[in-house]
């Protein structure tokens, strides 16, 4: 049973709120600040931890940010952890957005607000270049996961195929891939046998 | 009553089907909240979308509370957040026993192995969209660069980051009336 007592739930609550409150543009834009608070800050997670916790979180429905924060705050707390990670990680959104809602109807004025994310949209970019960067270092080793990581990228920018056919197709091949690799060294194997006799004739 | 149920359950088979979340999602929303149940305009959803994308926070979980708002006030908001996050609460706990419960199923570790590089394709192929959406002009090109380089050399928290860069935003526009 995953129980890390030593993390309060406020703590959670409070990561995940910072992490809620701090990201435009949701999905991808907030991994950067949740590797940085989970596995640099915290050490929640390892990086291998991190590693699995995205796969999955990436290969289920839903917003991955709120799949995050559920996984990791189960890791932590177990289910009443993952409740405190995911209220945190969506009450800014509430707030902010019900007291937007309210000053449009209003007829106010928030040119402050689309002047503070012109300034932030540029760094975007730059955020997620940078994770991506990081996390190349534990997902990204063996030749087979460069191969699929430049798959990915052709298919999702010279193809835009679907995000979801992507992580599918990540997942076929890394079926497949062992399977190819037995299969090969089988045939080598026979192949080699096969000669033997050959010789032995 | 009868529309905050249904805004309700809306919102959870939302949360069930959309796969590939953030932009994906979005279009399905738009299926949905538009089309379906015509709740919003074509209109009123692309505001909306400004709206929620200049907002920090999932960009799913803004479109449900604004949505909910606009139908049925606070409980509205709160219902349809809910909705959009209760099935990933069922689906993510049950992969994690599935995971915890096998942790050397070779089937599971393949599968994972595979998908591990495609979510580093997929957090750089986002930079890469995002960098050509957003970056238009030598100021925002001199803006991404320095903190690309703020990052990579100092490991700046990205927070801070965030917040410096906004606030620049705001002074900028009114010093130099952008």
């Amino acid at each position: 049973m995953p129980n890390n007592s030593a993390t309060r739930l406020t703590e959670l609550f409070n990561v995940f709120a910072q992490i809620g409150l701090f990201t435009i543009g949701g999905g991808a834009v907030m991994l950067p600040f949740i590797q940085k608070a989970v596995v640099e800050d915290k050490h929640w997670l390892n990086d291998e931890e991190f590693a699995d916790m995205l796969a999955i979180t990436n290969s289920a429905p839903g917003a991955f940010t709120i799949n995050a924060s559920i996984y990791i705050g189960y890791t932590q707390r177990g289910l009443i952890g993952s409740t405190a990670a995911m209220l945190g990680m969506v009450t800014p959104s509430i707030v902010i957005i019900l007291i937007l809602a309210y000053m449009i109807l209003q007829g106010q004025n928030i040119d402050w607000l689309q002047q503070f994310f012109a300034g932030v949209r540029p760094i975007v970019a730059a955020l997620l270049l940078d994770a991506a960067l990081k996390l190349r270092k534990t997902m990204v080793q063996s030749r087979f996961d460069f191969f699929l990581l430049a798959l990915g990228l052709v298919m999702l920018l010279l193809a835009s195929i679907n995000t979801v056919l992507v992580i599918i197709t990540g997942a076929v091949l890394g079926l497949l891939y062992p399977r190819l690799k037995r299969y090969r060294q089988q045939a080598a194997g026979e192949s080699n046998t096969s000669a033997d006799k050959k010789e032995g004739e | 009553m009868a529309i905050l149920g249904q805004l309700f359950l809306t919102f959870i088979f939302i949360g069930i089907l959309n796969f590939g979340g953030g932009y994906a999602m979005i279009a399905f929303i738009q299926n949905q909240v538009v089309d379906v149940h015509g709740w919003l305009t074509v209109q009123e959803y692309t505001d909306m979308l400004a709206i929620s994308q200049s907002t920090p926070g999932p960009v799913a979980v803004n479109t449900a509370t604004y949505t909910g708002f606009k139908i049925g006030g606070i409980p509205g908001a709160l219902l349809a957040t809910f909705g959009l996050v209760v099935p990933a609460y069922f689906i993510i706990l049950g992969l994690m026993y599935l995971l915890r419960h096998n942790p050397d199923n070779p089937t599971m570790r393949q599968i994972i192995s595979g998908v591990r590089p495609m979510v580093v394709a997929l957090t750089a192929g986002s930079a890469v969209v995002l960098a050509f959406e957003n970056i238009t002009s030598l100021y925002e090109l001199a803006l991404f660069l320095l903190s690309l380089l703020l990052l990579r050399k100092f490991n700046l928290n990205p927070i801070i980051l965030v917040s410096v860069f906004g606030l620049w935003g705001i002074a900028y526009a009114n010093l130099f009336g952008a």
